[in-house]
């Protein structure tokens, strides 16, 4: 049963999932960039704001800095060191050094650098730079504030050194890490938690859909009514299309079915009383013409048979082939040519009168069936003697095929009928399967092209097929 | 035998007005078997903290104590020639000194739940803590006040000095504070933080006011009567001293009283730092602060004790604004060379003609 749907697989991926993941990966991507900017600029923070008490306590110092009797007394104000008590764990170390290095006072044996690195100047008195070095065992920042102390008698350059431990700085810049990465986390999980609401709010017409279809029973093909949006609602149109499509051709099959079943037991049961009557008749003679009947029967049911099959393949092919680029002209002449001679053993005319050089897309498969038909039914309602026109013409925007012969026609009241399947005209006695005129239809039909019957005077049928410019390439 | 005889030196000492400028050894033998010896080096008066130290003997009885006992400032100068020979724990009340070899890095940091008890004020670093506090006072021998009441602040002590005049001369005694520690520390710290300092400075110097090297030199000669006055004397002292001479009466300023600690940190070379941490805690345990509120008649420095003495008892006895000076950097200012020299040479100039006793 072609109609069972596959089972689908497991699946091996959800899109819920990769979106997730995507999301947690630029997270953290963002996360580390912050951090790592948060981490230095808290150091870069808490450097600049202990450096300040450190430029304010050398500074409070250099302005006790004054000359005693030609000698240079420094007057060590309780309040530079308060200053640097706002560090309240860190030591402190210190010294002055007068003109030519000489020692004043303070730690002896503080460690200078041997280049002055990004000295600055602040007014016209006082330059000073920052360094960093070990001393005492731990780490120390150390600020070096020059101050040309010029008086009548003196002139001369006086360095105040200081030095802090880094304890706070380091406490200072751990506390705004720490909030950095608090901050940092918090909108982590806060991103996280409207991603993972977005997404799921996303795909929940998607679920939606998915429940729609599970729940559906397998033989319900009317068309889905799910609220989706935009961007799958062509999905769901597909589905609709494809099920309206399934459906349509169920139905055909259907149809089909139980109309072939009837054609052809109508047919098995007259052969079998047929050969019945043969078996029990005693006469040589009428046993020979009944088994001939047998014979012309069991052919005709061949016909059929062939005739259903062959619209069984071309409503096949039609579906799963896809349309190409063909000459039309040429293909109408070489279905005359090949119906040339069965014309002649009938004593009928095949005329062809067409336009060169008309390509239009389509089945070449289906529409030689169609011609096929067309010609042959044409032939076979022909009296000996007469002709068949075939013509192929531009017509405004299309073009026009027409099938002419001088038979008995078609009434009015039959014209409409005579392309349903199986339809045979009451008054009819030529073989034929009644299935010709429905597979020209249905090829019709796929090419978008219109049908038309018309009567020919004084007698006959024309059939016209009209195809639009939409075609024609 | 050996406590009596070192007693006697002591008093000897004082007598002979050297005081203990020679560091002066007390062995304490361990009290069960000796498994421990424990080196303090202390500049804390030996017979005012024994109490404290035959309580922690009772209580780690393998521990043998060998107490040194200094100046405070040979106790420092001592400290720096000796090392890295260093004792296991230093003890002493001249702050500025203390924080000074703490800052250049000799001290080892400890914690636990008894020094995480001090205020703010009273440790820093985890590496020195406060373990008395020292109320400076003045005591007045009021024998020669005739009536007139008792100055509760500076100022009506100054009116008093400038009212009395030459009964005063020469009679008035203060701490040597180029050779006591705990004098220049505090006289040094008031400088920085009060004006009247410089008038009572000139007072003392047109007073021709004594310089005493210890309190109980300067206490002793209150009892006597050679000095009717005697300013920033240690208060634990001074209310021992009022306790047997009803004559004497402790004084702590309204205007503000500033109160020293003796603090103590174990050194970062101690040869046997675990007892050392040990002695600190029981310093600072309740049993400690009880030990010295009660029977060392030193003030204990955590406010919860409330003995005899101590922090607590002075806050409810007086009606002074007690100001700690808090342990810390800027204590350094004191220890520099020249800041010292620069103090010294006022205190020099104003007592220019010397009367020292």
């Amino acid at each position: 049963m072609w109609l069972r749907l596959r089972r689908p697989e497991p699946a091996r991926w959800s899109i819920r999932r990769k979106l997730l993941l995507l999301t947690l990966m630029l997270l953290g991507v963002i996360s580390i960039f912050a951090l790592r900017a948060a981490q230095s600029y808290s150091q870069r923070a808490a450097g600049l704001s202990y450096d300040r008490l450190l430029t304010g306590a050398a500074l409070q110092i250099a302005e006790h800095i004054g000359l005693h009797d030609g000698r240079v007394v420094v007057d060590l104000p309780r309040a530079a060191f308060e200053t640097l008590a706002l560090a309240p764990e860190d030591r402190v170390f210190y010294r002055v050094l007068g003109p030519g290095d000489a020692h004043i006072t303070g730690y002896a044996d503080l460690p200078l650098p041997a280049v002055e690195t990004d000295v600055r100047h602040s007014g016209d008195a006082f330059r000073q730079y920052f360094f960093d070095a070990a001393y005492g065992g731990e780490p120390v920042r150390f600020l070096v504030l020059s101050r040309l102390l010029t008086e009548t008698d003196f002139s001369g350059t006086i360095r105040i050194q200081l030095g802090q431990t880094t304890r706070a700085r380091q406490a200072l810049a751990g506390e705004i890490s720490l909030r950095a990465v608090q901050l940092v986390a918090v909108l982590f999980l806060i991103a996280l938690l409207l991603v993972s609401a977005g997404i799921w709010m996303t795909l929940r017409p998607l679920e939606r859909l998915n429940r729609a279809l599970a729940q559906r029973s397998p033989v319900d093909l009317s068309p889905l009514d799910v609220a989706v949006p935009r961007e799958i609602s062509r999905l769901v149109q597909t589905l609709n299309h494809l099920m309206l499509q399934l459906g349509g051709t169920l139905n055909r099959l259907q149809r089909f079915t139980s109309e072939a079943a009837h054609q052809i037991r109508t047919p098995l049961a007259g052969l079998r009383s047929q050969a019945q009557n043969a078996r029990a008749e005693e006469d040589e003679t009428l046993r020979w013409r009944q088994l001939g009947q047998v014979i012309e029967s069991a052919d005709r049911l061949s016909d059929t048979v062939d005739q259903l099959l062959k619209q069984a393949v071309l409503t096949h092919r039609l579906r799963s082939e896809q349309d190409e680029r063909l000459a039309l002209d040429e293909l109408v002449l070489d279905v005359c040519r090949d119906l040339a001679v069965p014309a002649l053993e009938r004593d009928v005319e095949l005329a062809y009168d067409g336009t060169a050089g008309i390509e239009l897309r389509g089945n070449r498969f289906a529409l030689r069936q169609m011609l096929q038909n067309l010609v042959e039914n044409a032939i076979r309602y022909s009296e000996p003697g007469s002709d068949v026109q075939v013509k192929l013409q531009r017509d405004g925007s299309g073009v026009l095929l027409s099938v002419t012969d001088r038979g008995p026609g078609i009434p009015d009241a039959e014209k409409p009928l005579v392309f349903e399947r199986f339809y045979r005209s009451p008054g009819n006695s030529r073989s034929g399967s009644g299935l010709g005129l429905a597979i020209v239809q249905e090829v019709a039909g796929h090419h978008r092209a219109s049908l038309r019957l018309k009567d020919n005077t004084p007698q006959g049928l024309i059939v016209e097929v009209h195809f639009p410019s939409g075609r024609l390439s | 035998m050996k406590l009596i005889g070192a007693a006697l030196l002591c008093l000897l000492a004082t007598f002979v007005s050297c005081s203990v400028d020679a560091e002066e050894l007390h062995d304490l033998p361990a009290a069960g078997r000796e498994t421990a010896v424990l080196e303090v080096h202390a500049g804390a008066d030996f017979a005012a903290i024994k109490p404290v130290l035959a309580a922690f003997q009772r209580r780690y009885p393998g521990i043998r104590l060998r107490y040194h006992e200094f100046g405070t400032l040979e106790l420092y100068h001592a400290f720096l020639e000796r090392y890295p020979q260093t004792p296991d724990l230093v003890m002493s009340s001249a702050m500025d000194l203390q924080v000074k070899l703490v800052n250049d890095g000799y001290a080892h940091p400890y914690r636990s739940a008894e020094t995480g008890r001090l205020p703010e004020w009273a440790r820093w670093r985890d590496e020195i803590f406060g373990i008395t506090y020292e109320p400076a006072v003045f005591v007045l021998n009021t024998g020669f006040l005739d009536n007139e009441s008792v100055p509760a602040s500076r100022a009506e002590l100054i009116d008093l000095i400038r009212r009395k005049g030459d009964q005063v001369r020469g009679r008035i005694g203060t701490f040597d504070i180029e050779r006591v520690g705990i004098g220049y520390l505090v006289w040094s710290h008031d400088n920085q933080r009060t004006a009247s300092n410089g008038r009572l400075l000139e007072l003392f110097a047109t007073q021709e006011a004594r310089l005493f090297t210890s309190s109980a030199a300067m206490l002793r000669a209150l009892v006597r009567g050679d000095i009717v006055i005697a300013y920033n004397v240690l208060g634990s002292y001074a209310h021992a001293w009022a306790k047997r001479h009803p004559l004497l009466t402790v004084v702590l300023a309204e205007d503000y009283t500033t109160v020293i600690m003796r603090t103590a940190f174990v050194p970062k070379m101690a040869r046997n730092p675990q007892d050392a941490r040990r002695f600190l805690d029981f310093l600072l345990s309740d049993e400690g602060q009880q030990v010295l509120a009660d029977e060392a008649s030193l003030y204990p420095v955590r406010g919860d004790i409330v003995g005899e003495t101590g922090a607590s008892r002075l806050r409810l006895t007086f009606n002074s604004p007690l100001r700690p000076i808090p342990l810390g950097v800027p204590l350094l200012v004191q220890t520099d060379e020249m800041k010292r020299e620069l103090i010294l040479e006022e205190w020099r100039r104003a007592f220019d003609s010397p009367d020292r006793q």
